[in-house]
């Protein structure tokens, strides 16, 4: 009987010791991305209509057009521009030339509304956005379209698709 | 997840052994329940783990009562708080809480003063949780950072729990043992937006199901029926 018992506190304490181990405090990093970003894409007009055709930019040069900013600038042959939008504003506007000539230089203007989502106890917050207009200039741009206006960090998603 | 494997063979092998003393006492009369009893139990564990992780604080009690076979009559309760304390996000909470269910003993009293037991049980709980007004910022190197206030709240957590552990008498009327416990909140939508960053009788307010323990210290008490 005795014996029986000892065995019992033997292994009540052996299973404490086990669960005060797991339990003890692990760091709770956040592992998140926090930023979200819109994606443009260049295309070319094509029968395909909204959906149109890759077009990679030669020389381009893109950057926000208030502080003259610059973000793509020495890179070949790209066709997606990741951009982000401000947090402290209702829009942004950004420059846009695909040969790096101001003749060719464009402005493209977001509107958008923003809000703060909840990722998790140890990241906090972040901003999201949902796109719901956009004007442009067209001294190359033939036209640009909210493929999918929602900003919320979620990758391969074309939001705005520039045609040239 | 080794850890609620180990727990759980750990369960087993303790019903193992009462499983082996019953096939020796297969022939004894049963037990005529003469008593009841009640008892009245606190989780030790909570304030060590305190120390260990002191964002998470409760105090759990837990009061059982025997009437006939098997069947015990549980109640439970408790209070405590939490936090969250970061650069990204800081609040708080706090609550009570209070469960009712039942623990039905796996294995028959082997003698009148056999009150060692190893059970399972189902619980319903219920806690009142406050949360905190909180502070976050989001890091922004390019735009600059943000800061914001969401309002404090006040919310109900509803839960079921799937219980299983045991109960050894070390000297007359002082029990130890401990309780495993899966949980899974019923309600958890509502915290989708903040979670309360502890809840006491639950844990993590971020998730819906969650595995726990607690390792009691309880004392008992006992009186005739009458007629017996």
């Amino acid at each position: 009987m005795i014996k029986g018992r000892l065995y019992y506190i033997i292994i009540l304490l052996s299973i404490t010791a086990i669960m005060q181990t797991a339990c003890q405090r692990v760091a709770d990093p956040c592992l998140l991305s926090k930023n979200v970003y819109v994606r443009i894409s260049t295309l070319k007009p094509a029968d395909t209509g909204r959906l149109g055709v890759d077009s990679s930019l030669p020389n381009p040069i893109v950057g926000y057009a208030e502080t003259n900013q610059v973000i793509y600038i020495g890179t070949k042959n790209v066709k997606d521009f990741y951009m982000q939008l401000s947090p402290m504003k209702d829009s942004v506007k950004w420059f846009i030339t695909p040969d790096s000539t101001k003749a060719a230089l464009d402005t493209i203007t977001m509107y958008y509304q923003r809000s703060q989502v909840f990722l998790s106890k140890s990241c906090g917050y972040a901003h999201n956005y949902i796109i719901n207009n956009v004007k442009y200039t067209t001294n190359r741009i033939d036209s640009v379209i909210i493929n999918n206006g929602n900003i919320d960090g979620k990758s391969d998603v074309q939001n705005v698709k520039v045609f040239y | 997840m080794s850890k609620y494997f180990t727990s759980i063979l750990f369960l087993l092998f303790s019903f193992s052994l009462y499983a082996q003393d019953d096939e020796d006492e297969s022939e004894k009369p049963p037990i005529t329940d003469s008593f009841y009893q009640l008892r009245l139990g606190f989780d030790v564990s909570k304030p060590v783990i305190t120390n260990f992780v002191p964002e998470r604080q409760a105090y759990e009690f837990e009061l059982d009562f025997f009437k006939k076979k098997d069947m015990y009559y549980v109640a439970e309760g408790g209070w405590g708080r939490g936090y969250q304390d970061s650069a990204f996000l800081n609040y708080s909470s706090k609550n009570t809480f209070f469960k009712l269910g039942i623990n039905k003993g796996l294995f028959p009293r082997l003698f009148p003063q056999d009150w060692d037991q190893a059970y399972v049980g189902l619980r319903y709980a219920i806690a009142f949780i406050y949360r905190s007004p909180a502070t976050y910022t989001i890091f922004d190197s390019f735009w600059g950072n943000t800061s914001g206030t969401i309002q404090g709240k006040n919310l109900t957590a509803h839960w079921f729990e799937l219980t299983g552990g045991m109960k050894v008498e070390l000297f007359k009327g002082l029990f130890t043992g401990w309780t495993i416990r899966g949980k899974f909140l019923l309600n958890g939508k509502q915290f989708k937006d903040l979670p309360p960053p502890y809840v006491a009788g639950y844990g993590r307010g971020d998730k819906n199901s969650i595995f726990d323990f607690n390792f009691y210290i309880s004392y008992a008490i006992r009186w005739k029926k009458k007629g017996l």
